[in-house]
């Protein structure tokens, strides 16, 4: 579908930057979602305990996940829910087209889930002559254009009224408009006629619920709600990570992340489902399926430090946050899960090679920590799998495929490491530098033109800090004595 | 790989992972605070002042709310919403109060929830809910108590009665009444209703009714029945 990928990060990146038009709808997005994300917070006295909740919550769950998962699994079995597992993408998405053909399905409606775009399920559905549907507006958009999303809440950000417009009298014959409520009404038209025809419905999760064996869905426009009530088969893709031990601490993730995505103090919809239709019933589906999705995820619980990762709600608060992102948008990343955090999953689940470039994507300036409702120590991940990527080790749950650096690159920061490591061969240096930067033309004959063409270098002050602080450590004895 | 090995692998690979965490790591403290009342906000503890937190805070979502009390002033206020909506086919669910109240509409065609068809056709939908939510301005729909999925999803405004008693305090504690003291058997679909259909999709602009109803109307009922 698209020719994004992560080892095309820095062209992406460029191309981004000179796209006006792009620029300008996620100033306009990430502005106000990080607007309305500080207005929803600032009316709860207690964020940050409850931030500290959701991570204890998220922390204790991923420590002892087998257990959680074979509650979760015995649960919803009692319940009439049929679960499967998949070690990987193929796995997942061979489950799903075979569920969805013995089903007879020649349409399938599906509500937005990254974990189904994760695994690449239409394209699968497409290979099995089964036709896929979005059902979510801005994922119909951008299935409509044949691109992929740039935003984990609002798939089609980067696309404005006018471009839309245009998709929509191209695509389904719609007059030209520049009116949003006859672009939605049209989608609403096109779309009720699928839901009704539509023999299986595929939706993602955001939480599975231990102690109950149900999953809740949460979404704003009721796609989730008519893809979960009216076809006939219900099928929900979730990663392991999803599963939360009670029905309490759904409380606590259902006052986060509405919070922390759009800034709503809750969505429109949450859907808690706990089983198909049981006899004597006349509304919902007659079967409920949860594929329940490893896919190098497994791998992330071997430290705490990429546990962590695993702790992720989806709420898109770092991306907003994001300077970097803030810049270049979804694309650049070329991974359905783009940001900070796509920055840092990424490269564990396609394996560090393909994604070696993302964890640099990051000034470690902490943003996306500061918003993160789960406190997920982003800077970190991104520092731990950098450390990863330059010695070569490998990342957890990607294959050890990192090539090694230059040569003389190596050779270069060993010969630093050891001229740094010594206190006189340090102040030499650092005399050096000062003695050439306080002669300002001779940095034009550093090789960093690029940079210092349009910047200032400070000036070093004539008496390093070392040197003062030597001073004033004999000052000190001078007085004491 | 059979379906049973998949299972296997999954879990047999989290356990081996974790077994190296588990050996190397103390295991994260068990938190001592209770989930449920974390991030609540003080809400009111009698049944008027919860009616008036519901309603305030459902219509800054932009649902409409009018507290009645009584059956006789819901019938009215139940004609005003299908008159001045210009509701034409009411399709009601199999809640009694709805039931009753339909019964002495005028002027609109009343359909019983049990077709489809009936469903898409109609342009009002009515149904009773089985709880409120003070501090989210939420209605909450239980599979067990009634037919409701699909009345208060297709048509195009849904309006929902709602007894001023049911109306419970913080998200936590309509949770606990979900789950009615037994975890494990939950009804197959519980759902809880903030305002109307929403999507900002496009531009970031507002539009309401995407999917689900352009509007939602809820009468609060005062009178306690026997």
């Amino acid at each position: 579908m698209s020719e994004f990928t992560p080892q095309r990060f820095r062209q992406q990146a460029d191309d981004a930057l000179h796209d006006e038009v792009l620029r300008s709808a996620l100033r306009r997005a990430t502005g106000l979602f990080g607007d309305r994300r500080k207005a929803a917070i600032a009316e709860v006295p207690e964020w940050e305990a409850l931030r500290e909740r959701g991570r204890v919550i998220k922390e204790n769950v991923l420590f002892h996940l087998d257990r959680y998962l074979e509650q979760f699994e015995s649960n919803a079995r009692r319940q009439g829910i049929q679960v499967h597992w998949a070690r990987d993408a193929k796995e997942a998405c061979d489950l799903i087209v075979d569920l969805a053909a013995s089903a007879g399905a020649r349409t399938v409606v599906k509500s937005k889930s990254m974990t189904t775009e994760e695994v690449h399920l239409n394209a699968a559905l497409e290979r099995a002559e089964i036709d896929p549907v979005e059902t979510d507006l801005g994922e119909w958009i951008i299935q409509l254009a044949g691109e992929v999303p740039s935003h984990i809440i609002v798939p089609a950000i980067h696309k404005t009224k006018a471009q839309i417009a245009e998709l929509f009298t191209e695509k389904v014959g719609l007059a030209p408009t520049d009116d949003e409520k006859k672009l939605t009404e049209c989608a609403r038209g096109i779309l009720r006629s699928c839901f009704v025809t539509a023999d299986v419905g595929i939706s993602g999760a955001n939480f599975c619920i231990a102690e109950t064996g149900s999953i809740l869905l949460v979404e704003n426009e009721g796609n989730i709600r008519m893809t979960t009530s009216l076809p006939r088969v219900h099928i929900a893709l979730a990663g392991i990570e999803k599963v939360i031990p009670t029905i309490d601490d759904l409380a606590v993730f259902l006052r986060l992340l509405p919070r922390s995505g759009t800034g709503q103090h809750l969505t429109t919809y949450q859907s808690l489902i706990s089983g198909p239709r049981r006899t004597g019933d006349e509304e919902g589906p007659e079967e409920v399926h949860i594929v329940l999705l490893d896919n190098g995820r497994s791998a992330m619980l071997r430290e705490h430090v990429t546990r962590q990762s695993l702790a992720c709600i989806r709420c898109g608060a770092c991306l907003n946050a994001c300077p970097v992102y803030q810049q270049i948008g979804g694309h650049a990343y070329g991974s359905v899960y783009p940001g900070p955090i796509g920055a840092v999953i990424t490269p564990q689940l396609q394996g560090a090679k393909k994604a070696s470039q993302l964890p640099y994507a990051s000034s470690l300036c902490g943003a996306c920590r500061e918003v993160c409702p789960v406190k997920i120590d982003i800077p970190e991940l991104l520092l731990h799998l950098r450390s990863c990527i330059a010695d070569k080790s490998p990342v957890p749950g990607a294959p050890n495929d990192i090539p090694s650096r230059p040569w003389p690159e190596r050779a270069g920061f060993r010969v630093w490491a050891w001229w740094w490591s010594g206190p006189k061969r340090y102040a030499l240096s650092s005399w050096i530098a000062g003695a050439v930067m306080r002669r300002p033309w001779l940095r034009w004959l550093l090789p960093v033109g690029g940079w210092t063409a349009s910047r200032d270098l400070r000036t070093p002050a004539t008496r390093s800090f070392r040197a003062l602080w030597r001073d004033s450590l004999a000052e000190e004895r001078d007085n004491d004595a | 790989m059979t379906r049973e090995g998949a299972r296997a692998h999954v879990l047999g690979a989290i356990k081996e992972h974790l077994a190296v965490a588990h050996a190397g790591e103390s295991p994260p403290e068990a938190s001592q605070v209770d989930s449920c009342g974390v991030g609540r906000p003080v809400l009111p503890d009698d049944v008027q002042g919860r009616a008036v937190r519901f309603k305030s805070v459902l219509e800054s979502v932009g649902g409409y709310v009018t507290i009645v009390p009584d059956r006789i002033q819901a019938a009215i206020a139940l004609q005003h919403i299908v008159t001045t909506r210009g509701i034409r086919r009411l399709a009601i669910s199999d809640d009694n109060l709805a039931t009753d109240l339909a019964a002495s509409l005028s002027e609109v065609e009343i359909v019983g929830a049990d077709s489809r068809d009936a469903l898409l056709e109609s342009d009002g939908g009515l149904s009773g809910a089985q709880w409120g939510i003070a501090e989210t301005g939420s209605l909450v729909l239980s599979s067990d108590n009634e037919r409701h999925r699909l009345v208060s999803l297709l048509p195009t405004v849904h309006v929902a009665l709602l007894r001023a008693t049911r109306i419970l305090g913080g998200l936590d504690e309509a949770l606990r009444r979900v789950a009615g003291g037994d975890p494990e058997a939950l009804p197959r679909a519980v759902t809880f209703v903030t305002g109307p259909s929403r999507t900002a999709d496009i531009e970031l602009t507002l539009v309401v009714g995407v999917h689900g109803p352009k509007e939602l109307h809820v009468i609060v009922l005062q009178e306690e029945l026997a």
